[in-house]
């Protein structure tokens, strides 16, 4: 009654509801969201490495083990598309057969990175108080601690088994991934969405997962790819050091074989098409990453102007 | 002036909710407080619109942020009933403030934090009853979100799967109106719930306040800056200053006889074209001072045009000015 006095007096009761349509907004929205070519062809790229690592042993190529395939640093031929290396092994079946170890590393580190830095950082800055002081000591601690003297402690002490090194690369990620998953809840926790959970009656646990996880998971997921890119590089760091696994090879170890100088002068391939598809394989991961967190950053934007 | 006291506070059978000496201190630095809201107290009567007044930065948000316990009050009482009993929140803890939340739901200011831009607006509007399902299967838990749905004027069909960054701001705040009137709470509090909107969708919301007012027997703390708003939806107000209450009464008795200093000031200076208080009482100088340090006595006596010695001295108490009329000042405008 009151009220309809401002609302004629304005003139717009007739306007319903539907008719604040958000429909055009919308779609100039999506226009500026497009994640971009670059970002397809990184995909495809790593989908091809994947799908090989996965498939080696039903690829019609030849046992990377095998001796004399060719002859000793054959170059680049039709029979062996990458050459040999000093034994006369096929060094394209051995990059594809390196490639599962390296990828194994790159993901399962990731993943215990994940699994333990981003319930840390979600823990520390939703309570915020003590539990954040206690967590932030952890992590600092972590990041003060050299990373490679780590690695030799642990992998000297334990073993050079692959689970392990995916355990290494692993807690080396955990400080920072924390650290980022701390600072992306503090900013969503202040929002008003989880203040409107807590009115509803929702538990701690229950805001965490259903409020603040899936606003964490986004942003964290373009750097479960830039992560992956650096766990893959570590490896390859460690096999240098002869740190990486005893059993099998890695893209790593297989740059330490061909790095001998020797070799390097007199057979570059070696050492070059491992490193030639780590590098596109890495940069892929980064550049997809990248793009990821971009596009989200966007949508972030078109969300908060509204 | 700005003032302490419970006058004001009613003694009848059918108050949801009572606040009473409400304190809210922050600690900003090594030994510097921040008095936010010093020495608050009213009362709402079931089915009663209660706005609050102030400038920004008076205290209003966070006096309805500590009735809801987000966070805790430093001091004071907050007491809810409803049917018949009542609960005081500042000494619940845990789940027993937990089974109480539903009862006081909010509206925020910005309707797009509001929601959680992850989930699905269905889903959003559900998260209440599928805490508290109270008996309700999931089929009735179903048909009760498509009835407030439909009862703010959104779509479920379309709510079913789109998420808070495909509808507009108006919209959103109508989703947030859902998520709030699901629970079927007692008192719905409205911090500024318009301000981020355009003039037209604002009409649009406070009708359907007004429309969810009736429909689920709501109690309505409102909050605002706007003179003009709180005015239309308000049977009465409260107008604050720097954590404190000036006035407060009926909302025609407020707008039509101020009596405190600040409130005809504050009528003065809102751009209305017929304004009952002349202009010249409009000029008010300096800034509102810092609530780190608020002045002594009478809170509003640096900027008021007419303080006395006394109101440095001795702070004001609420007094009963009119029916239903109370004022916290030493030199109170009563015959207009």
């Amino acid at each position: 009654m009151k009220l309809n006095l401002i609302t004629t007096r304005r003139g717009f009761r007739d306007l319903s509801p539907q008719d604040e349509d958000s429909s055009k907004i919308d779609d100039k929205k999506r226009e500026k969201r497009k994640i971009g070519f670059g970002f397809w062809v990184s995909i495809v790229w790593m989908i091809l490495v994947i799908l090989a690592a996965l498939l080696a042993p039903i690829l019609p190529i030849s046992d990377p083990d095998q001796t004399g395939v060719g002859g000793r640093l054959d170059s680049p031929n039709w029979d062996n598309w990458f050459g040999t290396d000093t034994n006369g092994r096929d060094m394209f079946s051995r990059t594809i057969w390196g490639s599962r170890i390296s990828l194994t590393v790159g993901f399962f580190a990731i993943v215990f990175g994940f699994a333990v830095g981003g319930p840390i950082g979600i823990v520390a800055g939703f309570f915020k108080g003590a539990t954040d002081k206690l967590l932030s000591i952890i992590i600092f601690i972590l990041f003060a601690f050299p990373g490679l003297v780590l690695a030799l402690l642990i992998i000297s002490l334990i073993g050079q088994t692959l689970a392990v090194v995916c355990l290494t690369v692993g807690i080396i990620g955990v400080a920072p991934i924390a650290r980022l998953a701390r600072a992306i809840t503090i900013s969503t926790a202040e929002r008003e969405f989880v203040a409107a959970a807590r009115i509803l009656g929702s538990t701690n646990r229950r805001i965490m997962i259903r409020e603040i996880l899936p606003n964490v998971t986004i942003p964290m997921g373009a750097l479960a790819f830039l992560g992956m890119a650096l766990a893959i590089v570590g490896e390859g760091g460690l096999a240098f050091l002869g740190l990486s696994v005893e059993e099998g090879f890695s893209w790593g170890k297989m740059i330490v074989l061909g790095s001998a100088s020797r070799t390097l002068q007199k057979a570059p391939w070696v050492s070059m098409f491992p490193i030639g598809i780590m590098f596109l394989t890495v940069m892929s991961l980064n550049y997809a990453g990248d793009r990821l967190r971009d596009f989200f950053d966007v949508r972030e934007m078109g969300i908060g102007g509204g | 002036m700005a003032g302490s006291g419970v006058a004001q506070l009613r003694n009848d059978d059918d108050i949801v909710l009572s606040v009473k000496n409400l304190v809210m201190e922050f600690k900003v630095g090594r030994d510097e407080i921040v008095h936010a809201v010093s020495d608050v107290s009213f009362d709402v009567k079931k089915g009663e619109t209660l706005g609050i007044v102030g400038e920004s930065g008076c205290g209003k948000s966070t006096t309805a942020r500590s009735i809801v316990q987000l966070p805790k009050p430093t001091l004071g009482e907050v007491m809810v009933s409803s049917e018949g009993d009542s609960i005081e929140l500042t000494g619940l803890k845990g789940d027993a403030l937990r089974k109480v939340r539903p009862k006081l739901q909010m509206i925020f200011q910005d309707p797009i934090s509001s929601l959680n831009p992850r989930r699905i607006v269905r889903e959003v509007v559900k998260e209440g009853l599928t805490i508290w399902p109270n008996g309700m299967s999931s089929q009735q838990i179903e048909d009760r979100v498509d009835e407030v749905l439909e009862s703010v004027g959104i779509d479920p069909e379309i709510a079913a799967n789109r998420r808070a960054h495909e509808f507009s701001g108006g919209q959103c705040q109508r989703i947030s109106i859902a998520r709030a009137v699901a629970l079927d709470p007692e008192i719905l509090i409205c911090d500024e719930p318009v301000s981020a909107l355009d003039v037209s969708v604002q009409a649009q919301i406070l009708n359907l306040l007004e429309e969810m007012k009736d429909k689920y027997g709501l109690t309505l703390l409102f909050i605002s800056h706007d003179l003009s708003v709180v005015r239309n939806v308000s049977d009465r107000v409260v107008v604050m200053y720097l954590g404190k209450i000036c006035e407060i009464g009926s909302s025609d008795t407020i707008y039509s006889l101020p009596a405190h200093p600040y409130t005809r000031v504050l009528l003065a200076s809102a751009p209305e074209p017929a304004s009952t208080v002349d202009a010249s009482e409009s000029a008010i100088g300096d800034d509102i001072p810092s609530p780190i340090n608020p002045p002594t006595g009478c809170r509003f006596r640096t900027r008021c045009p007419s303080a006395q010695t006394l109101c440095a001295d001795k702070e004001p108490e609420m007094q009963k000015v009119g029916d239903d009329h109370f004022v916290a000042c030493h030199f109170p405008v009563i015959n207009n």
